[in-house]
């Protein structure tokens, strides 16, 4: 193998895994930018990569637990046969009713059947200097998405959370102790076992309290609310100023210092991302471009702001880049050109023989109101 | 990215290991509850079975209680039971190593998911064919370099703690990845 070759296979690594010092992703970036092959062919390579996934052999770790508790002559590992006494008054914060198992909980069947499952009793919230948040200061474990990326990460608990593209999660050494509490910024949906434990989502100064429920989060920089939005159960949102609960089918939104407002909504939208597809519905341009270049890792750049202003909706499937533009194109009337990473969008010349490259495609198309289910 | 690292819990854990020793066995159901499905996962890149791999993880949880009197763990009690886990799998496959090819083909570790590829000119039939080989080419790579491939790729683990986990080096780690890497760029190519 030659020496250029390994080099070629150590720059896809550190591509795919993210892995590597800030020098070798430096030059990471020079390489990708030197020859348009170069990157057409990490992007094949990172199409192979992301299709490789966990076989769905379900683990069963009830059954495991019952087998080792047999083996070594006790009832149960969850009681204490000779103080049952104390974990009847004091459950065992760890006992989480349902660790979940699947590692395709998100996908729409899943969500749906955890609908009933969940229950939850809630709710207090602290406010913007509230002494929950200590367990985020203790040294603390963090995952990070870039562009393009996305992350599930298993708590503890038996909770799991995805993260969205250019997202962060935090939490402390000390998660499950006594608190169960997080930090998030980007994007998150999170479903969050049943336990004695609240669950404690920090966003800002925003404050997401829960027992058992799934939700998703939207706080990215800039934003100037954070959006709650629960999918099961019940949640309790706070601020400086004041505390709401959030049934269900609604969606919070939180500013740092004034009101939280409440609106119906449809939740299943904003955690859309979860099941591998995007949803705008009357969202402004400027906003779906930059989601969608979070997503994709693209920068979309607009030769004329006016179209930036406009509202509209769609529906795209993640992964599917080449009908996400050619729809993108047809939705702003717009020629689409792509140059690495940077993608102009310019508005199209009235002359029908115009506009060569992409064209429209079944697979995305303007929300309807009965679309957004 | 993806399953939290072997450091995370370094507090709690020490804390159970401590619960162990005045024979609490609650404190055996929350460190199962907490890794019992990883450590099966991780025993599954070795044996290749679901049930072998489970049957290694309560040996090791077996073991541990019975050893719980002389427990000293220095470190991640992920990576010390990882690595338990790992050493009881290995022997397991010299144990049914004549066994073990019949089932290899049976069930693999890993399945193609169904997402299309971004490049949407491929035939559904193309498809399959490419999944057939990226399969085949993770299936008869080195055993370590598949173990060290899978870690990373099915259970985001970081390479620290890969490393931590099989014994070696950050720097064994990166560049078994390469050549995993290696062999994917080569499919992809002839493809």
């Amino acid at each position: 193998m030659s020496d250029e070759s390994n080099r070629e296979a150590d720059r896809i690594a550190a591509y795919l895994t993210g892995e590597g010092t800030p020098a070798e992703r430096a030059e990471l970036e020079v390489w990708l930018g030197q020859d348009p092959a170069n990157r057409s062919l990490a992007e094949q390579v990172k199409a192979q990569w992301n299709r490789i996934e966990p076989a769905d052999a379900a683990v069963d770790v009830s059954a495991m637990m019952a087998r080792v508790a047999a083996e070594i002559g006790v009832s149960s590992l969850t009681s204490s046969q000779s103080d049952g006494r104390s974990s009847i008054a004091r459950p065992s914060r760890f006992a989480s009713a349902s660790m979940s198992r699947g590692r395709r909980w998100w996908t729409g069947a899943v969500v749906g059947a955890l609908v009933a499952a969940s229950t939850v009793m809630v709710i207090i919230a602290v406010s913007r200097h509230g002494g929950s948040d200590t367990d985020v200061s203790s040294p603390s474990r963090v995952y990070a998405t870039t562009t393009g990326q996305q992350a599930t990460i298993t708590l503890p608990d038996g909770s799991q959370v995805r993260l969205a593209p250019e997202s962060r999660l935090r939490f402390g050494a000390r998660f499950g102790m006594e608190t169960r509490t997080v930090s998030v910024s980007g994007e998150a949906f999170f479903n969050v076992t049943n336990a004695m434990t609240p669950f404690v989502v920090h966003t800002g100064v925003t404050l997401v309290r829960v027992l058992g429920t799934s939700f998703n989060v939207r706080r990215y920089a800039g934003d100037r609310a954070a959006q709650i939005a629960v999918v099961t159960g019940k949640v309790a949102v706070g601020n400086a100023v004041h505390t709401v609960t959030v049934p269900a089918g609604q969606i919070a939104l939180a500013s740092d210092s004034s009101n939280i407002t409440v609106v119906a909504g449809d939740p299943s939208i904003s955690s859309a991302w979860v099941d591998g597809r995007l949803i705008f519905d009357d969202t402004p341009v400027r906003t779906m471009l930059a989601t969608v270049g979070r997503w994709y890792d693209y920068d979309f750049r607009l030769a004329d702001s006016a179209i930036a202003l406009r509202h509209v909706g769609a529906v795209f499937r993640l992964g599917e880049t080449a009908k996400t533009l050619s729809a993108i194109a047809d939705l702003l009337d717009v020629r689409v050109t792509v140059h690495g990473r940077v993608v102009t969008l310019t508005p199209r010349q009235r002359s029908p023989a115009s506009a060569p490259g992409f064209r429209s495609r079944r697979d995305s198309f303007p929300i309807s109101p009965e679309v957004g289910k | 990215m993806g399953p939290h690292g072997p450091d995370a819990f370094a507090e709690r854990d020490a804390e159970l290991i401590a619960r162990l020793r005045q024979d609490d066995v609650r404190a055996l159901g929350v460190l199962m509850q907490t890794y019992a499905e990883r450590l099966t996962q991780i025993a599954r890149l070795v044996v290749r079975r679901t049930d072998l791999a489970q049957d290694v993880v309560q040996n090791v949880f077996v073991s541990l209680w019975h050893r719980r009197a002389e427990l000293e763990i220095s470190g991640s009690v992920f990576v010390y039971l990882g690595r338990a886990v790992r050493n009881q799998a290995i022997s397991t496959i010299r144990h049914e190593q004549a066994q073990q090819r019949a089932h290899d083909a049976v069930e693999a570790m890993y399945a193609i998911g169904p997402r299309v590829a971004w490049n949407e000119g491929a035939a559904a039939l193309e498809v399959r064919e490419i999944d057939q080989r990226i399969r085949h080419a993770i299936d008869t790579l080195q055993p370590q370099v598949r173990e060290i491939f899978l870690l990373r790729r099915l259970h985001g683990m970081a390479y620290p703690d890969i490393a931590a986990l099989l014994g070696v080096s950050v720097l064994t780690v990166r560049s078994q990845m390469s050549r995993a890497i290696r062999r994917l760029i080569d499919v992809v190519r002839e493809g």
